[in-house]
């Protein structure tokens, strides 16, 4: 009995050890599933990809890093995947842009990638693709969900999906910071370029935000190109010295930024101004560093969001419904003093997303 | 060598051997003097092929001459006051404005019957005053078209607000743009016509010859009564002219106005008439040599973007080929005059 006793305690004793272990063991696995899934923004539905794909990836420009980075992780992706790839420079001109998705047909590719081109201005490459029958997958130009979806007027050809990240939010983001940062009295002059849905998009939600601060105001909304960025430093410098009562800038994208940050300091107003910007190139993040006028950027990351340009690409190749929304939550950070990358270096999420695409793509 | 002194034999040697010295002289200074870019052409055209399996296609030769449409039109502008020994600096600026001119009157309502015809006219409006600012009021033509540039790229960004503008394009202008008829672009088809028409004006008529008179020598031109002038606004005039068909070609390829275009333009267009002088007719601008030269320069660029060079490439094999054509030339022209 006292036997039975012994081992039907031990056995008892096991047990519990045991389910006490189980339930740990469960609940360990539970946290860092629900973690993980957490953390990975992106898309949870598999796509097989395709073999023997040739990609042509034509990007805006490859002097803009904000448009060449996407172009470059998207090409990453692709030789990932075994494809074969071709990356054209646009060149910063309608004329090479086009050319780039011609000489990328002529090439035999059977998918076209492009980062940050407006279609508006490449209906001939468009048009081509078209009558080929590739299909032309965007990132970055801003012209489908997050962000208002833009359709072209006139029975103009646009892209099968864009994949951007939430440009309205980002724009809130630095609207947000630039109220805290100021105790709600913020003065801004906002520049604005509207050859870019994106750059609109993102402009629209930083002056939403500004205008709904009770003491804070939009001084002007001035229009400018990108053909005038050489001469945009000047004309702030103008503006701000005709308007001293005006104290923060807003700039429509960071190579702009950059030529108004030297021209705010050559002019002496760098203690009187402060300026924002979007896309989180790294001369811009180095002007946060060094406290040089800029104070934020909204930056967002531009590889992962030419990875998940590849995964929707992979879609359209399959006939599978696109991942809603289209930009797959491409993440954005407002970059400032208080969370800056490390130098020299640019915003990146910290989500193994090649990983997962890969695991997606098997 | 002495005819004295040396033996029958060798004289009758040396006499043999002269002709074929003389044959080889000869298809040297024909080929390196008069058709270098057309050799360069041809050897490009060999080695991409070789390198490069989608490079003699039909569809890869459709796409690359449709593009050429527009940059031809602003290289036959460029000529036109070169040859009377001016530039035009506004070239750029004025397709941009042509461009979005033309973009801003589709937006409004008006159709192509419109639309084309105004285009043509704003050019030629546009190539007046450069001439009238050359010739009366005496500027410098670089002064003077830089200017005019300049303010046409203000009246851009006016009229545009800084906006692309792509609603209400006539149809007419994107079937130009991006139509094919018998398996070449409508653009291509025009431009080979607009070439025939230059070609046989500057070469065989008394218009040309009294601009190349003027090229050559404004006084000598005045003093044998050719109206000079005239013929020098009437060659910016003629630019102005060609810059809006250049317009309408890019208007219906992008099928939008587009506020920053234009610009980049400049510079190869006239990369592309300086080393036309290379080709058919050494040391004149020619129409044959713009042809081969923008030819030249696209398959140089459409080469290297099939065989995915690196986007550095390109710009320094534009700078490459247009200074090796001058370089082996102007190297043969001394060599035959010394």
């Amino acid at each position: 009995m006292r036997i039975t006793n012994s081992i039907v305690s031990r056995i008892g004793r096991d047990l519990r050890r045991g389910v006490t272990l189980a339930a740990v063991t469960a609940m360990v696995l539970w946290c860092s599933v629900s973690r993980a899934e957490e953390s990975w923004p992106g898309p949870t539905v598999p796509a097989k990809a395709p073999k023997d794909i040739k990609v042509g990836v034509v990007a805006c420009g490859a002097q803009f890093r904000g448009c060449y980075a996407p172009a470059l992780a998207a090409a990453e992706a692709a030789k990932a995947l075994g494809w074969t790839v071709t990356v054209y420079d646009g060149a910063g001109t309608q004329e090479k842009q086009n050319n780039g998705i011609l000489d990328a047909l002529s090439s035999g590719a059977n998918l076209v990638l492009t980062a940050a081109l407006d279609p508006d201005l490449i209906q001939l490459g468009l048009s081509k693709a078209k009558e080929a029958g590739v299909p032309v997958v965007s990132a970055s130009a801003g012209t489908d969900t997050p962000n208002p979806v833009i359709t072209p007027k006139g029975g103009g050809l646009k892209y099968i999906t864009d994949v951007g990240t939430d440009f309205p939010a980002a724009g809130r983001g630095l609207g947000d910071f630039a109220v805290k940062e100021s105790g709600g009295k913020a003065n801004v002059v906002v520049y604005e370029d509207d050859e870019y849905p994106s750059s609109v998009a993102s402009l629209m939600g930083f002056v939403d935000v500004i205008k709904k601060c009770p003491g804070c105001k939009v001084s002007d909304i001035v229009k400018m190109t990108a053909s005038q960025v050489g001469s945009v430093g000047q004309m702030v410098v103008g503006y701000l010295q005709t308007h001293p009562d005006v104290d923060w800038v807003y700039a429509p994208y960071d190579p702009a930024a950059a030529v108004m940050v030297n021209a705010i300091v050559q002019a002496g107003l760098q203690d009187k101004v402060k300026l924002v910007s979007i896309v989180g190139s790294a001369q811009n993040i180095e002007f946060i560093r060094q406290g040089r006028v800029q104070v934020a950027d909204a930056a967002f990351d531009n590889f992962y969001m030419g990875w998940a340009q590849v995964d929707q690409a992979i879609r359209v190749l399959n006939k599978q419904p696109l991942i809603e929304p289209n930009g797959e939550s491409t993440p954005f950070a407002i970059i400032t003093k208080d969370n800056l990358p490390p130098p020299g270096g640019e915003f990146g999420t910290k989500v193994d997303y090649r990983s997962k695409f890969l695991s997606l793509w098997k | 060598m002495n005819p004295l002194t040396t033996r029958p034999e060798s004289r009758r040697g040396a006499a043999f051997e002269a002709p074929k010295a003389g044959l080889m002289r000869r298809f040297v200074d024909v080929v390196l003097v008069r058709y270098a870019s057309v050799a360069l052409l041809l050897a490009l055209i060999i080695v991409f092929s070789i390198l490069s399996p989608q490079f003699l296609t039909n569809r890869n030769w459709q796409n690359l001459l449709v593009v050429q449409s527009v940059v031809t039109c602003m290289c036959f502008a460029a000529t036109m006051p070169l040859i009377v020994g001016e530039f035009d600096l506004s070239l750029g600026s004025m397709i941009g404005f042509l461009a979005m001119f033309g973009a801003y009157l589709g937006e409004e309502g008006f159709t192509a019957v419109i639309v084309i015809p105004a285009m043509l006219t704003a050019g030629v409006l546009v190539g007046l005053i450069n001439g009238l600012l050359t010739v009366k009021l005496h500027i410098s033509s670089f002064i003077a078209t830089l200017g005019t540039g300049i303010v046409l790229s203000g009246v851009t960004l006016g009229i545009s607000n800084g906006q692309v503008l792509f609603s209400g394009i006539p149809r007419l202008l994107t079937v130009i743009g991006q139509g094919r008829w018998l398996g070449l672009g409508v653009s291509v088809w025009l431009t080979l016509v607009l070439a025939l028409v230059m070609f046989f004006a500057l070469e065989h008529t008394p218009f040309g010859r009294r601009l190349y008179a003027i090229g050559g020598s404004e006084r000598v031109a005045f003093l044998a009564g050719v109206p000079t002038s005239k013929m020098k606004i009437t060659a910016f005039a003629v630019a102005g002219l060609l810059v809006g068909v250049g317009a309408i070609f890019a208007l219906g390829q992008t099928g939008a106005g587009n506020p920053s275009f234009g610009p980049e333009l400049l510079l190869p267009a006239y990369a592309a008439a300086f080393l036309s002088v290379t080709t058919y007719r050494p040391g004149y601008y020619n129409v044959p040599g713009i042809v081969v030269a923008i030819i030249l320069l696209a398959v140089g660029f459409n080469g290297l973007n099939l065989l995915g060079a690196p986007f550095w490439a390109q710009p320094i094999f534009n700078g490459a080929v247009l200074l090796l054509a001058v370089v082996t030339t102007r190297a043969e022209s001394r060599h035959i005059k010394g």
